[in-house]
């Protein structure tokens, strides 16, 4: 089931306050650990390896001009 | 002595210069006005238009000796466009301004967003119109001055002082203002005062008050350039563009080739030496070589902009009213600015003139506050959010917004996030004004929201003829809105019709037999919609009956004893 807007605007927002919460140093611990447990809740290897593609895929974006909109 | 100065300068307008002309207090003439506004800009003269409308005589005191400088709130909502219809101004505004419906917003140089607002052959109005403020006022100033609205330019409030029972035609409450004018100053006195002076409203520093609410990071430079470009009128907008790297641009046509363009400065920039000329062409050169714009250009006009949500806490104190920026100040972002401060003026307009008419008791002006207030805070949540992606304030915002951006590049849905929001009207559902439902409604306007606008098989559209006064709306052929006008229109209504020709705001009762206009408000024969004098609905009935009228009309005018002194008057 695909998030309705309102509830990804609240996410949005809570993630944000979350990631300013607990502060540079420790951020990126935080979002790893967030990843995980979502990983956990999608109980699909495939789809998290899916996922953690697109997401190195779009690291890139910050470099590499010219990714093709999918659709 | 107050003598303001005009800059005349512009590419693409010659800024009416008016005279001071002597008002009638400085020979000794004592008058109390009905209602006094200060300040002329869009607001001000809006309101001076809705009293005008209703019969309300007003005196516009205003600083200045022209229209505002500058492109300014150059974008006007379809919302605002009908109260710009009810008001006779939206023919004169429609000649000049470009209508929009579409938005592209880019990430670097990938299309991210496409923008497209709601629109289709039942809409009057498109969604957005852009007209800069300066053509806008002037279109303003020319209307009111045909109504015969008095302004009294050059003419500077610096005083301002309530009287109780002061007021000499009723010996109501009146408010006295002390004003400068190139001839000296003199007392101005009105039985309601207006506030109507802008970001820097100087009543509000006189009479002690503060916004409150927060400001945000971010400073934005605003240009108006002059430039021959086949580009179509819609909103565009750039995040991290090669040209403003990590900001945002923002381009917008506006009439008579002129563009606006936003552009975000960096926080280590400093701002006086940003709003140097070569400064400024450098960087909009920059801009339009890095998408391929090849028309000359030239630059017209620059102002610094700072995102802020601040309010005061209360529209109304004693006998003054606070309407747009003088009430509020609204961050640029989704066109919220001028498009509120319209639609506050026009929900007090009627108001003060159904109070003045002796339609309704002056306790029904406690309603501005609160529905125009609750407006506000709407505004801002909203607004926020914009700003918040246009300038995140924090790490954690600077990481969504930049995640979002990248991922939208290719992922349908992150592109939500992008959305810039436009200003949408606000529906006064929790208003003490309005009568909820009692039944079950599928489609059409709730009560509080603006009337359902709908095309109709005769041309015309279904809200074209619902702000003259109160309209009730009946659905079905011609008999189910008769048994209205024998029940509603009383022998004695009718007699006080003749006498008090005129009196403001009065109840129409119109027929719609339309099969569109039935279905997009859910309606059956005998169904009806009471509408507002600003075009909102206040309750509406699958199966309407005389005494729910009467009742959400007593509501609605607050008259506890009866609406017999709203004149009730059969329509054409």
């Amino acid at each position: 089931m695909p998030l309705s807007v309102e509830a990804n605007e609240r996410l949005y927002d809570a993630l944000a306050e979350a990631i300013d919460a607990i502060g540079p140093e420790k951020d990126a611990l935080f979002l790893t650990k967030l990843a995980l447990l979502l990983a956990n809740q999608i109980g699909e290897e495939a789809a998290v390896n899916q996922a953690i593609q697109k997401a190195r895929d779009h690291i890139a974006l910050e470099r590499v001009k010219g990714i093709e909109p999918s659709s | 002595m107050h003598n303001p100065h005009t800059r005349t300068d512009s590419l693409y307008f010659d800024y009416p210069v008016f005279a001071f002309v002597r008002p009638p207090e400085m020979d000794g003439r004592a008058i109390t006005h009905p209602v006094a506004i200060a300040g002329g800009g869009p607001s001000g003269l809006i309101a001076a238009l809705e009293l005008a409308r209703f019969g309300v005589k007003c005196v516009v005191i205003e600083a200045d000796e022209t229209v505002s400088e500058g492109s300014r709130a150059a974008c006007v909502s379809r919302r605002s466009m009908e109260i710009l219809q009810a008001n006779g101004v939206d023919q004169a505004f429609l000649a000049e301004a470009l209508p929009w419906t579409h938005g592209t917003s880019y990430y670097r140089e990938h299309e991210v967003f496409r923008l497209a607002m709601p629109h289709s052959d039942d809409e009057r109005f498109y969604p957005m119109a852009n007209l800069q403020q300066n053509l806008f006022e002037a279109l303003l100033v020319e209307r009111a001055q045909a109504l015969g609205v008095e302004i009294r330019w050059r003419s500077r409030v610096t005083g301002v002082r309530q009287v109780p029972g002061a007021s000499a035609n009723t010996g109501a409450a009146a408010v006295e203002l002390e004003v400068d004018t190139p001839a000296g100053s003199y007392t101005l006195r009105a039985q309601y005062v207006v506030a109507a002076d802008g970001a820097r409203s100087e009543l509000r520093r006189l009479m002690g008050l503060k916004l409150n609410g927060e400001s945000h990071e971010g400073r934005y430079l605003i240009a108006d350039i002059q430039m021959t470009s086949t580009y179509p009128t819609e909103r565009r907008a750039w995040f991290d563009p090669a040209s403003n790297p990590g900001k945002t641009v923002l381009l917008h046509k506006m009439a008579r080739d002129m563009w606006r363009i936003d552009y975000a400065l960096d926080d280590d920039e400093d701002e006086e030496a940003e709003m140097q000329e070569a400064r400024v062409k450098q960087r909009i050169k920059r801009h339009l070589d890095w998408i391929g714009e090849t028309a000359p250009w030239t630059l017209d006009w620059v102002r610094l902009y700072k995102a802020h949500c601040l309010c005061l806490d209360d529209y109304r104190h004693g006998n003054v009213f606070f309407i747009g920026d003088a009430a509020h100040l609204v961050p640029i972002f989704g066109v919220r600015g001028m498009n509120s401060s319209m639609a506050d003026a026009n929900n007090l307009g009627w108001k003060l003139a159904a109070v003045l008419r002796g339609a309704a008791p002056d306790a029904l002006l406690d309603s501005y506050s609160p529905e125009r207030r609750a407006a506000t805070v709407d505004v801002f949540a909203n607004a926020a959010k914009s700003t918040r992606f246009m300038s995140p304030p924090t790490r954690g915002f600077a990481l969504l917004r930049d995640a979002a951006l990248q991922l939208a590049v290719t992922e349908t849905f992150a592109r939500q996030w992008i959305n810039p929001r436009q200003s949408a009207p606000y529906d006064y559902i929790d208003s003490s004004l309005t009568t909820p439902d009692e039944d079950a409604f599928a489609r059409g306007a709730r009560p509080g929201a603006p009337m359902t606008c709908v095309k109709l098989a005769n041309g015309r559209y279904l809200n074209d003829d619902v702000r003259d006064g109160f309209v009730l709306l009946v659905f079905g052929d011609g008999d189910a809105a008769k048994e209205f006008f024998e029940t509603l229109v009383r022998e004695d209504d009718a007699t006080r019709m003749a006498s008090t020709q005129g009196l403001q705001p009065a109840l129409h009762i119109r027929s719609i037999f339309d099969e569109a206009a039935m279905h997009a408000c859910d309606a059956v024969s005998g169904s009806a919609y009471l509408v507002r004098p600003d075009g909102h609905v206040c309750a509406r009935w699958r199966q309407a009956a005389e005494d729910k009228v009467r009742t959400a009309l007593e509501r609605v005018l607050m008259k506890n004893g009866g609406i017999d002194h709203a004149a009730i008057c059969r329509s054409k």
